[in-house]
Formats: C-alpha cells, sequence, structure tokens
C-alpha cells in the first residue's frame, strides 16, 4: 500500500479512527490493533514477506529476553550474533546474493575465464533494510545494556511493523520508539493536527514535486547520448531534488501519519539542501540511517579517536556501506566513496562541526558567502547523485563526461514546458521551506504568531497545487527499492 | 478528539465549498479552462459551451467522429464530436442550440450505424458524456431512462458537483459484461433519438438522421442492417431512420485507416462528393444551407 494511494486514502482514517474510539481502552487493545494494522499496511506488497518480518521480530525478542538474563560475556556475545547473523543473513540473501555472484564471476573474468553464475530471481521484500536496521538496534542496544528488554510481545511485534516507518523509515531505534509502546498514548491535538500538516506537506514534495522532475529526469537519463552538456547538468539537479522531494516527502508522511497515532518518529531530514558544507548536509541528509552508521558501526570502529590514518578507514567504511545499503550496485558504493572524499578534508582538518546552526539564523536572506557555500554543496551532491541516478559506473562516466564537455554552455534543450513548470513548483518549495528552516518541516505553523484564516488557506492553496499539478498514477517511492 | 474531528469536518466542507467555486468559474470561463487545462473531457465540453453561443447559420451539424471527418468542429454550426456522447449528448447539444438559436431551421446527425446505436454502458461513457453533460444546469433534459442508468454506477452522481470533474482521480467505468450485437440499437439511444425528434418537431425543426460513409464489407456483414431495420420497424423514429439507410454510402475497405475512420489522404481527394452523396441522398426534406456548407468544406481541405 502506497502512501500516495487510493487505497491508503481510505485505510488511514479507518485505522485512525478505530484506533481511538474503539481500541483506546487500554495499551494492549492500542498495540494489538497497531499490530493487525501494520500487518495488513505490509501484506497489501505480498502477504508471503509477513512471515520474513514475523520470523525477524520473533528472533530478537527471544535474543532480548535472553540477554537480559543471560551474565556470561560469552553467551551474551554469541546471542547477539545469532540476531546479527539472522537479520544481516536475510538482507545479505534477498538484497545481495545476486550481486556478490556477479561479482565473483567478473572477477575470474579478469584471470581469463569465465562462467555463468547462478543467481536466483529474487524479490526483494519491502522495507527489509529498514526493518532490518531497526530490530538490528534493539539487540544492540540490549546487547550493550542500553535498554531494557521487551517482554511485552505484542508491544515488541508492533513495534518492529509500525506501519507508518515500516517500509522506508525513518529507521527508528529502540530506545526511542519502543518506550512510546509501552505506555498508553493519548490523543493531543495539537500533535494530530500538525501531523496532517506534514503528511500534506509530505503528500506536496512526493505528488507534485518529486513526480513531475521524474518525468524530466528519466526522459534525460535514459537519452543522455542525446542530450548537450547543459540539458545533462539540469537532469542532475532535477534528480537531486527528485530525490531529496521523494525521499523527505515519504519521512514527512510517514511522521505525520505516527504522530495522528500519538508517537514521536526521529527526524530523518532538515532541509539538507541550505548546508554549508559536506559534514552539515550529512547532519541533515537520511539522518536515521547516518546517526545508525554512526553509533553502530563508526563509533565502535574507533571513530576518529584513533589517529589520522584509522580515521580515514573508518571515513571510507562508513561511507562504503552506506552506499552499499542502498542497493547491490557499485554505483552506490561510488556514490558513498564520492562523499567519503567529499567529507574527509573537513574531518581530517576539524571542520566537520563548523556549521551546527540553521545558515542565516535570525535573518531571512544568506549572504554570498552562504549562498556561495550552499551551492557548492549542492554541486558536490549533485555530482555524486550522478552515480546514483545511473545504472551503471560506466553510465555515470559516460554522463559527467558529455555534461562537462562544451555543450555545457549551450542552452539545456529541455527547457521548456514540463520542466518550466517544475522549476516554478521548485522554486515554490524551496521558498516554503527557507522560510521555515528552523522549523520540522515547511507547513509547521506556530499557532500564536498565524492566524486560522492564514494557515487554512495555505492548506487549501497548497490541495490546490497537488490537484492541478500533482501527478497520480502512483508512482512508487524510490527509497521502497532499498 | 471532538475537536480535532469537527476541525477536519468543517475544513474538508470548506476545502468543497472552494474547490466547488474555483471549478464553478473555470466551467462558466471556458478561454480560461481550455488555456490551463487540455483534459480530454474539455473537447467534448467545448462543443457544449459551443451550443450554447450564437450559431448564424441555419443547419447544425452533430454526430460521431466519422461525421467528424466530413463536417469537423468549427465552434459554429459543426458540433461533432465523437460516439460515446452518444444521443442523449447530442440531444442536449440540439436542444441548447435550437434554445439560443431560433434561427436554425435543420438539424442533421450523422452517425455510422454501428455507433448511432450503441449502448451507453461503456468504458468511454464518463470521459466522453458523463463529464462534460452531467451537470446541474442540465438536469432539466434528463429523464429517468437516465437515472436508471446512473443508479447502475451511484458513483456518477458525484459528478454533479463542478469540482469532481477535475480531479485527479480514475474514471469511472461504465462498461458492463452484457454483450449487445453491433447490428442492433440499444433502446435508451432509440430512447434518446425520438426525444431529440420530438424536441425539434416541437421547435419547427427538421431533423435528419444521415450516416457518413460505412465500410463495404459491413453491408454483407450486417446482412445491409436487416436487424436494425426491424428493429425500427413501426417505431416512432421509423421515418427518420427510412432516410437514414437511404444515406450509407458503402466505400470500399481499402479506403479506411482504422476499423471505421476514412484515410486523410482520401477524405482530401474525395470529401466534396462524400458531401454530396449526403445531400442527394436527402434531397426533398429539406434545402440546406450548401453554400455555407461547402465553404467550410474548403477552408478545412485547406487547412489540412
Amino acid at each position: 500500500m502506497l502512501f500516495n494511494s487510493i487505497e491508503f486514502a481510505i485505510f488511514l482514517p479507518i485505522v485512525f479512527a478505530v484506533y481511538w474510539l474503539v481500541a483506546n481502552k487500554n495499551l494492549k487493545f492500542q498495540n494489538a490493533f497497531l499490530l493487525i494494522a501494520s500487518y495488513m499496511f505490509y501484506g497489501w506488497w505480498d502477504w508471503r514477506f509477513l512471515s520474513l518480518i514475523i520470523f525477524s521480530s520473533l528472533i530478537d525478542f527471544i535474543v532480548g529476553i535472553k540477554l537480559s538474563k543471560a551474565e556470561s560475556k560469552r553467551k551474551r556475545k554469541l546471542l547477539l550474533l545469532t540476531s546479527i547473523s539472522v537479520n544481516l543473513g536475510f538482507l545479505g540473501f534477498f538484497k545481495y546474493f545476486n550481486f556478490f555472484a556477479d561479482s565473483f564471476a567478473n572477477a575470474f573474468t579478469l584471470f581469463g575465464t569465465s562462467f555463468d553464475p547462478a543467481r536466483l530471481s529474487i524479490i526483494l521484500p519491502v522495507g527489509i533494510s529498514f526493518y532490518t536496521f531497526q530490530t538490528l538496534s534493539y539487540s544492540i542496544d540490549v546487547y550493550r545494556r542500553k535498554l531494557e528488554p521487551n517482554n511485552d510481545i505484542i508491544a515488541f511485534f508492533a513495534f518492529v511493523s509500525f506501519f507508518p516507518q515500516l517500509v522506508a523509515g525513518p529507521i527508528e531505534r529502540a530506545a526511542n520508539l519502543l518506550p512510546q509502546f509501552r505506555t498508553k498514548r493519548n490523543f493531543d491535538y495539537s500533535r494530530a493536527a500538525d501531523g496532517m500538516r506534514q503528511i500534506l506537506w509530505g503528500l506536496f514534495k512526493k505528488i507534485v514535486i518529486a513526480d513531475n522532475c521524474a518525468i524530466i529526469v528519466d526522459d534525460i537519463f535514459h537519452n543522455y547520448s542525446q542530450y548537450p552538456g547543459s540539458t545533462l547538468l539540469l537532469g542532475a539537479v532535477f534528480f537531486s531534488l527528485q530525490i531529496y522531494s521523494d525521499f523527505s516527502g515519504y519521512s514527512d508522511i510517514a511522521i505525520g501519519t505516527g504522530r495522528l497515532f500519538g508517537f514521536n518518529l526521529m527526524r530523518n531530514f532538515a532541509f539538507p539542501y541550505f548546508s554549508r558544507d559536506i559534514a552539515e548536509f550529512w547532519r541533515r541528509w537520511h539522518i536515521s540511517l547516518s546517526t545508525w552508521f554512526r553509533d553502530y558501526l563508526y563509533i565502535p570502529l574507533g571513530g576518529s579517536r584513533g589517529g589520522v590514518w584509522l580515521t580515514i578507514r573508518n571515513i571510507f567504511i562508513i561511507f562504503t556501506v552506506t552506499g552499499f545499503w542502498h542497493g547491490a550496485n557499485w554505483t552506490f558504493i561510488v556514490w558513498g566513496l564520492l562523499h567519503a572524499l567529499y567529507f574527509l578534508p573537513l574531518l581530517l582538518l576539524s571542520r566537520n562541526r563548523k556549521y551546527m546552526n540553521d545558515v542565516a539564523e535570525g535573518r531571512f536572506f544568506p549572504n554570498i558567502r552562504e549562498i556561495l557555500q550552499i551551492g557548492t554543496t549542492f554541486f558536490q551532491t549533485t555530482i555524486a547523485f550522478v552515480f546514483f541516478r545511473a545504472e551503471t559506473i560506466e553510465q555515470s562516466l559516460l554522463y559527467l563526461g558529455r555534461m562537462f564537455s562544451e555543450s555545457l554552455f549551450s542552452f539545456p534543450s529541455v527547457l521548456s514546458g514540463q520542466a518550466l513548470i517544475s522549476l516554478t513548483l521548485i522554486g515554490l518549495m524551496v521558498m516554503i521551506e527557507w522560510m521555515k528552516r528552523d522549523k520540522q518541516h515547511g507547513l509547521q505553523f506556530d499557532s500564536a504568531k498565524s492566524s486560522k484564516v492564514f494557515r487554512w488557506s495555505s492548506y487549501v492553496f497548497i490541495i490546490l497545487l497537488i490537484l492541478l499539478f500533482g501527478k497520480f498514477d502512483e508512482t512508487e517511492f524510490i527509497y521502497f527499492q532499498f | 478528539m471532538r475537536k480535532f474531528i469537527v476541525n477536519i469536518l468543517l475544513f474538508t466542507f470548506l476545502l468543497l465549498v472552494v474547490l466547488n467555486i474555483i471549478a464553478t468559474i473555470l466551467l462558466n470561463s471556458p478561454k480560461l479552462l481550455f488555456t490551463i487545462s487540455d483534459e480530454s473531457w474539455l473537447r467534448i465540453y467545448k462543443r457544449v459551451i459551443s451550443s450554447q453561443e450564437k450559431i448564424k447559420s441555419d443547419t447544425l451539424y452533430i454526430g460521431d467522429s466519422v461525421a467528424g471527418q466530413l463536417f469537423p468542429y468549427n465552434g459554429k454550426n459543426q458540433l461533432t464530436s465523437n460516439g460515446a456522447v452518444y444521443p442523449i449528448g447530442n440531444y442536449i447539444l440540439v436542444c441548447n442550440a435550437i434554445k439560443n438559436n431560433p434561427n436554425i431551421t435543420t438539424v442533421i446527425y450523422l452517425g455510422v450505424p454501428r455507433v448511432i446505436g450503441r449502448k451507453i454502458e461503456r468504458t468511454r461513457t464518463c470521459n466522453n458524456f458523463i463529464k462534460p453533460f452531467l451537470t446541474v444546469d442540465n438536469i432539466k433534459y434528463f429523464d429517468s431512462s437516465l437515472f436508471d442508468k446512473l443508479n447502475n454506477k451511484k458513483l456518477s452522481y458525484l459528478y454533479f458537483l463542478p469540482f469532481y470533474r477535475f480531479l485527479p482521480i480514475s474514471e469511472l467505468d461504465f462498461s458492463d459484461t452484457v454483450r449487445k450485437s453491433p447490428y442492433l440499437m440499444d433502446e435508451f439511444a432509440i430512447h434518446w433519438i425520438e426525444k431529440m425528434m420530438a424536441f425539434c418537431e416541437s421547435n419547427n425543426v427538421k431533423l435528419i438522421l444521415a450516416s457518413p460513409p460505412v465500410a463495404k464489407s459491413l453491408r454483407k456483414k450486417s446482412n445491409n442492417w436487416s436487424a436494425m431495420r426491424k428493429q425500427i420497424k413501426g417505431r416512432k423514429c421509423a421515418a427518420l431512420f427510412r432516410v437514414y439507410f437511404r444515406t450509407i454510402n458503402y466505400l470500399p475497405d481499402r479506403f479506411l485507416k482504422d476499423r471505421v475512420h476514412w484515410k486523410k489522404s482520401y477524405l482530401t481527394k474525395h470529401r466534396p462528393k462524400l458531401i454530396e452523396h449526403i445531400y442527394k441522398s436527402i434531397r426533398g426534406i429539406r434545402n440546406i444551407d450548401r453554400e455555407g456548407a461547402r465553404e467550410q468544406n474548403s477552408r478545412f481541405n485547406s487547412t489540412r
């Protein structure tokens, strides 16, 4: 069930009404109902994969209980290893089997021998990369004694499968989300109202911005050999905006939906394209994933405390793994490595924590320096996104080669009709997000400062834009494939 | 919780009001509407708007897309559309045109036999009839025969709300599984042709039913429309159809570009002859504004 589908538009109000009006009697009812609703939501794609999520939840639930009772270090390690093996085993099999088989076969061709690797026609279960990391965080935190194990199986299963963030995050930490399943949720008007606003803003970004950009991006990337460099640059810029609007739009809908049910999910995007350097970008882009890798991989590897070479190694490891997490393709690995190269100088010069505040804080307009910094960071990420979007490394290199040719200075050949509409809508989105950069999302209002008429007019305006310019062919969110 | 639900309901209500106001403004500002949107149903809605405007000619042409190959829509007296507008949509066009233009003395309704009697339960009905014609303004033209059909697809009533036709949701599928012989008229179609006839009679306007050219192979396949002829015999519209069958002009199938429409190259060359055939077949029924029609024909050929 997609967030931008009719099915979800029917599903959500029904689940919301039953949750607050019928299942609101006690905590157990609330959790049990959420669990049923989440399994229905997930099973809508393919009910067979429910068995995977149930099995994964069960293993981590048992591991958690056993960890609380086990005292010996060896036994505790063994239990953690079981959880990691099962979770990463599923992920590895479903997501990476064919990649490793092909890479293995390609490696042999270097030695002059070739063979057809055994390939499996495997369907990637939706959201496996997200819920696997979520349950792993639980096992690791319990192992580290940072979190009390959960004894309520319904609450735990509901935590793993909570439908708003099940298929594309935010990748919740057990320490943040699980306690919310242990206390009865009471309806909070302002939280629910803000949740609705965030859903609306997310829908605008997905249906209007991302899906309109997708039309241009698909055309340019499929026919890149026929377009001049200027058009290819435009295609790359449009893709940067598409992937941001698509994924942050999904996150907004997920967080907003969570708020409707009384949950506070973690923030996933904090206006990353207003970042002044790559380090700030990574504090604002896919926050739930980058902090997951920071806490469960980078810091355990020693972080930046083990000297220059160890720091360099760790940075390359974390960015390579981040790239590889996105998909079984070398393009994602190169994307990650490129970001490591961008990030490394800042870390080595100890400038990676220079910009911890919002850009142009206390001012409306940024200064020239900030504009240049934002532009440079956006350009860096855009170049890296060419690898993310292309199907092969060769295609990425050809695309970039053609982009940085003399034709870069010609007039873009697709700058008409659809592209102009998209640019206008993007301009509107950027303007709104710039004005709201100190808020959680583009439609967050300070009730005391803005009148009801203004707020409601804004919602009507956004709905009108969605109806007039939205694409309603229920295109999937990009991050569903990961 | 109560405040939240009340506010959601209130907002939804206000949103519907605003959307309906905007939709009504758009529907009543055709120039603006046709500039900002090019949805396919608007092509038919253009005919509805044209039928409400001044028509200088004394002859009105309506009909299906094959008719449109001979008398293309010109925003004036040629309001040809397509087969999914059905006799009921054409009835509304005729009513509007005659009410607003007392100078109209003849209506020529052109449709190939397999199309003119089509049943309304088809996939294209929503876009070609429901969206452009199902408005509060047009309720005065509807009768129980249409409401019986709408009752089978109750969601179609939502189209009476002006904004609903603009929503980017899937079209309502009007098709059903009941098969109808293409060589027989649907009773619903006959009913609305008879209503058109009665309306024209009461306004002293001559209604002529005619056929654009038909593929030769169909003559044999349909047994020269014997079943249709038999079906119409003794009905109020029998006289109308006697002339209709006389106007059918069979042409070799090789000139077809698909199963119904004619090749552009063929039409460019033979269009005046084909129109002349129709006029000859209906000669004596009414002197038609042939000069005006010829002038438009030559304009059509020169623009193609």
